[in-house]
């Protein structure tokens, strides 16, 4: 037996911050939210300012906070923003909720059966790879420049990630459920909608959270091509006048809306599936 | 004959080869009637219990309740899983009554029967629960009752309380005896717990492993009204050393092969 006195055996030593799958203090979680959002500001703030010193105070290279806050100030005063935000919301909703309302019962269908996931998940599959946006000229084509087309690109690139998306959530419901309807002598349809329906509803909104960030995203590049009001829209128009102000007001506005409608979701997932902890 | 399993086989082809899962299995249950099956693990209690349940095709052989044969599930076999698998968005009272619900019983007899087998589980004020807020012995009688509600020819139970706790265990062992009792419902329980076979039963079957097959049936000739004092009594240790050693012998085999 050798001599281990200098060797001692090592002892995980306590921490709080690097804390694995553990929970931190809630103040200190508080602290760093508050750093992760007021810290970017901060150095966008002095870096700008900075920027600004060195090119004169018109330079719109990198506009300060203050010239951001400035531009929607403006923008809204005239109800150019708030036009914008209607028209851009209208085509996301309209789009999504078309895909949502095939996307979730062919979703859970082709979740359920082998035999109709056996028939569309091949093509699905294909088609699912295929950008959005590069049907836009399709689109364009075959629906003029109206509102039609941009919903529908919002449709199609939402329909197939979402569906395979509610597709995939089935397959995580305890066989013994469904098998424990069957012993109670429920019919194969009833446990469609009364077992796998509601035991699917939390994967179905958090598919839906994610499909919705995408659609937003979709509803802009489809604005930056053939619109004439709408989010992306006063981008590109602010683009063409250099108007970098604007063009970041656009996208902070942008990305306000999205945290506000992931929030949305977030609630809706808390208060109709409070049975499952997340 | 109220459930007849005659020349029952089950095999299963897998990736290296078949697997006799059950051969020749033969039971006969009467009406009222509570009957264990004892078993080593790849005794293929659970496929045997899966197959009369209907969850399952036997490869040959013939399962008949009340000389019906057997092809697919339904209410008037119903079953008790080791895990409880009580529906988590459902409240307590829902659970139960969700075998009613499916089968079109108007929600104010339904909420009577509910009521009424939530009394007998002793759950009355919980019926408003979520199932993630009960114990597991709790869970347990959700679940029995959730089957007694719809009040099934037979009541199949998988190893229904391996997941406890032993006092749990022995305290649900009892309420399990006294609802049989009061309700007299034909009762098939499969379990790898000789002690709890010995307890709860009338007659005992004893299988084999690799593959599962009848060794010996056993009567149980111990009084009807017991209470967990009688696991001290000299018959009842005779009748678990008897299984006890059969079974010795079948795991035996199990390390050797």
């Amino acid at each position: 037996m050798s001599k281990s006195t200098d060797v001692q055996p090592r002892m995980l030593p306590p921490t709080v911050f690097w804390r694995i799958a553990e929970d931190i203090p809630q103040r200190l979680t508080g602290i760093l939210v508050i750093l992760s959002l007021v810290m970017p500001i901060c150095l966008w703030w002095i870096f700008s300012s900075w920027v600004a010193s060195k090119a004169g105070t018109n330079s719109m290279f990198l506009p300060t906070p203050l010239q951001v806050l400035g531009a929607i100030q403006r923008l809204w005063s005239d109800g150019t923003l708030f036009k914008d935000i209607q028209f851009s919301m209208f085509r996301v909703l309209t789009g999504f909720f078309l895909a949502a309302v095939i996307s979730i019962p062919v979703g859970t269908l082709m979740g359920t059966f082998a035999s109709v996931r056996s028939l569309l998940e091949p093509m699905i599959g294909i088609i699912r790879y295929m950008p959005a946006p590069a049907f836009i000229p399709l689109l364009i084509l075959y629906f003029g420049l109206d509102e039609l087309p941009k919903i529908l690109l919002i449709f199609i690139g939402t329909l197939f990630f979402n569906t395979l998306m509610i597709m995939d959530g089935v397959k995580f419901i305890p066989k013994e459920l469904i098998e424990t309807a069957y012993t109670l002598g429920g019919r194969r349809s009833q446990i469609l909608l009364q077992v796998i329906f509601p035991y699917l509803l939390p994967a179905i909104i958090d598919a839906c959270r994610v499909n919705m960030a995408a659609a937003w995203n979709l509803v802009i590049v489809a604005e930056l091509v053939a619109a004439t009001e709408g989010l992306g829209k006063r981008i590109s128009v602010a683009q063409r006048f250099l108007r970098t102000d604007e063009i970041f007001a656009g996208l902070i506005v942008i990305g306000l809306i999205g945290l506000g409608i992931d929030l949305l979701f977030r609630l809706l997932r808390s208060v109709s599936c409070r049975w499952a902890t997340k | 004959m109220y459930l007849e399993v005659a020349n029952l086989h089950k095999q299963f082809h897998t990736r290296n080869g078949t697997i006799v899962a059950l051969k020749d299995i033969k039971i006969q249950i009467k009406q009222g009637e509570f009957v264990c099956a004892v078993g080593a693990s790849g005794s293929g209690k659970t496929t045997l219990l899966r197959l009369i349940a209907g969850l399952d095709t036997p490869t040959a052989g013939e399962i008949r309740v009340e000389g019906v044969k057997v092809t697919g599930p339904g209410a008037d076999r119903g079953m008790v899983f080791q895990n409880y698998s009580l529906y988590p968005w459902m409240t307590v009272a829902d659970n139960v009554g969700f075998g009613l619900k499916l089968r079109g019983v108007p929600k104010l007899k339904r909420q009577q029967q509910v009521s009424y087998y939530l009394d007998v589980v002793g759950l009355s004020q919980f019926a408003k629960a979520l199932p993630k807020e009960l114990s597991g012995g709790m869970q347990q009688r959700v679940a029995i009752a959730r089957v007694l509600v719809s009040q099934p020819k037979i009541l199949l139970m998988d190893e229904p309380f391996g997941a406890l706790d032993a006092q749990t265990k022995e305290m649900m062992q009892q309420f399990l005896l006294e609802l049989w009792r009061n309700t007299g419902t034909t009762i098939f329980m499969i379990t790898h717990d000789v002690e709890e076979a010995v307890f709860v039963s009338q007659r005992i079957y004893v299988l084999t492993s690799h593959p599962g097959s009848i060794k010996t049936e056993l009567t149980i000739d111990l009084p009807i009204e017991r209470t967990y004092h009688i696991k001290r009594n000299c018959n009842f240790k005779e009748y678990k050393e008897t299984v006890l050693e059969l079974m010795r012998f079948e795991s035996g085999k199990n390390a050797l092969s």
